[in-house]
């Protein structure tokens, strides 16, 4: 069966494993326990066509000033999913510089973005246009909400169908 | 190019003891050996099976195929993952070519576990993760509380001049200008307030027009900033009070008016008795008060209830208020008593012709229940004339409310006489 690598990445917080567990195990926690390192999560799919993939998923450490090793993880990853908090106007400033880090891995791989939480209320507007603006690899950007389960399977199985088409 | 070794089953064993463990594969990814703990560290455990696609076992090898090929033509000794986590453990895995006994190029993966100690160190690092994370949300809703505040709470700056040097967001949306047709002018262009020697006081009450035309009232704080033990400047801290502005009104408005009838009350038709005996004293006019006492009231409240009663009250205030002149007062004496005060009257006659006239409006203006029926009412009237009658509110009211008595008692007996 086909497997593949992704990797999803963003500032620590932003709910980069909380995305994860919805769509692998759909669960959902409040409590906050940061990763370390690099956890990989599998997740067997059958697209609309009926072909069979398995997605491994690496969730990394949040950007830090002392991550070291995010560069190591990166290679070999079909597709790249930055998250951005929508309530934290840094996370999606810092958008920038993890897509200039997955391109100076793999320059053209595909680039997802999840701008999550948007199930709480942001004092501030993200304009979706000026985010895709920011890399001619941004496929998509989406407003996911890892906690209702909103718009998080439909970023997955989007990479899925891109991945195992193209 | 380097060449690769030759594994040794010995080399091998003394891995395992210094906590590494080993995995070895094919270049077709099948699983040839690996060392006894192997099972414990793979993400899926049933798949350790020699001859087993090792990607099945260790999901961190999909992905890095093309890398690993690179190893063959020596580009690279060792390719790292260093710090992969499953579940509490930790590892680094660290992927290089040995030569097989059978001197075929085979792939060897060391994955070193880390020492407990690592495991104390994430715990403590996902604490500080942890403990930043909820500051900077705390922080976060800090400044949110801050400018939606900020937005809703009108604040300037002004020098000890009183020239304006800063507005806030809420101040510009108020006057409907831009801070930069603010800043520079002095703060009374804006604000008005009695005295322009602001800063000296610690609160002052301004008021000011919107960029919309409503007037506003405000209570500001006045908040000295100095620097050097000098006040250079004061921040003026504005709360719209125009609601307390409009209760006061309301509470004088109710402190001199009946609740029923919206007439002005006893106190309130004194002040102005007062104020018309000290104009007219100046001018040399006369003015008539003339005192009006409702027939036959209390069979009206015991037939039809207090509720008809009230809205007869009602009725009659609203005919004698439609019937006098604007410079004229209508008042509520008290219970079923009104007086007028007819203010400019030329002659004794004219007061006559009016109150004669008061005397009709009863039959003009009939009151009719909620239900149709016809209320019948009717007036006793007496009055009095200044300077003649007297010289002083009290005595003008006593004079022709005796007078009205007196109306009252000779209307039963057939002879009526204003005055």
């Amino acid at each position: 069966m086909f497997s593949y690598k992704i990797v999803i990445l963003g500032d620590f917080g932003v709910g980069k494993t909380s995305l994860i567990r919805r769509f692998v195990d759909n669960t959902f926690s409040e409590d906050y326990l940061s990763t370390i390192g690099a956890t990989i999560s599998k997740k067997n799919i059958v697209s609309s066509d009926g072909t069979h993939s398995i997605m491994m998923i690496w969730d990394t450490e949040g950007r830090t000033e002392h991550n070291s090793f995010l560069k190591q993880y990166l290679n070999g990853s079909k597709a790249y999913v930055i998250v951005a908090d929508s309530t934290r106007q840094d996370t999606v400033a810092s958008l920038n510089h993890h897509i200039k880090m997955c391109q100076s891995i793999i320059l053209d791989a595909p680039i997802y973005v999840a701008i999550n939480k948007s199930d709480l209320e942001s004092d501030f507007m993200i304009q979706r246009d000026e985010v895709k603006a920011l890399s001619p690899y941004i496929r998509h950007v989406y407003l996911t909400s890892a906690k209702t389960g909103d718009t998080v399977n439909t970023i997955f199985n989007d990479i899925n169908t891109a991945v195992v088409s193209g | 190019m380097k060449s690769s070794s030759t594994y040794d089953s010995d080399v091998l064993s003394m891995l395992c003891k210094n906590r590494m463990s080993y995995i070895i594969f094919s270049r077709q990814y099948e699983l040839i050996e690996f060392s006894k703990n192997i099972p414990k560290l793979a993400d899926d455990e049933s798949r350790v099976v020699c001859g087993v696609d090792v990607r099945e076992a260790f999901w961190a090898f999909v992905g890095v195929e093309r890398e690993m090929m690179t190893l063959f033509d020596r580009c690279e000794d060792t390719i790292k993952l260093p710090m992969i986590s499953k579940k509490n453990i930790y590892y680094d895995i660290e992927i290089g070519v040995i030569k097989s006994p059978k001197k075929q190029e085979v792939f060897i993966a060391y994955i070193t576990a880390k020492s407990d100690l690592l495991h104390k160190y994430t715990e403590v690092v996902q604490s500080v993760n942890q403990k930043t994370l909820s500051h900077r949300h705390e922080k976060d809703r800090t400044k949110s509380n801050f400018d939606i505040i900020n937005e809703h709470l009108i604040t300037f700056h002004i020098d000890q001049q009183g020239v304006l040097t800063e507005a806030n967001r809420a101040c510009q949306q108020f006057l409907g200008i831009s801070e930069n047709d603010i800043i520079g002018f002095h703060y009374s262009e804006f604000f008005y307030t009695r005295s322009n020697d602001i800063t000296s006081d610690s609160e002052r009450m301004l008021h000011a027009k919107s960029g919309m035309g409503e007037e506003v009232f405000f209570h500001a704080v006045v908040i000295p900033v100095k620097r050097n033990d000098i006040v250079c400047e004061s921040i003026l801290i504005c709360q719209d009070v125009t609601y307390l502005k409009r209760v006061e009104k309301e509470l004088e408005h109710a402190a001199d008016h009946d609740y029923l009838t919206g007439l002005p009350n006893r106190s309130l038709l004194c002040k102005q008795i007062n104020a018309a005996i000290t104009e007219d004293d100046h001018n040399g006019s006369i003015f008539g008060v003339c005192f009006i006492d409702l027939d036959d009231f209390k069979p009206v409240n015991d037939t039809f209830g207090h509720h008809v009663g009230d809205m007869l009250l009602r009725h009659i205030a609203s005919i004698l208020n439609d019937f006098v002149r604007k410079m004229d007062t209508v008042a509520r004496f008290g219970g079923d008593e009104f007086v007028i005060l007819f203010r400019d009257i030329k002659t004794e006659e004219y007061l006559q012709t009016l109150v004669k006239r008061v005397e009709q409006l009863p039959m003009k203006y009939p009151f009719k229940n909620g239900k149709g029926i016809t209320i019948e009412f009717g007036f006793s009237i007496g009055c009095s004339y200044y300077p003649k009658h007297g010289r002083n509110t009290t005595v003008l009211i006593n004079y022709a409310d005796k007078a009205m008595y007196k109306n009252k008692k000779r209307a039963l007996e057939g002879v009526k006489q204003t005055v």
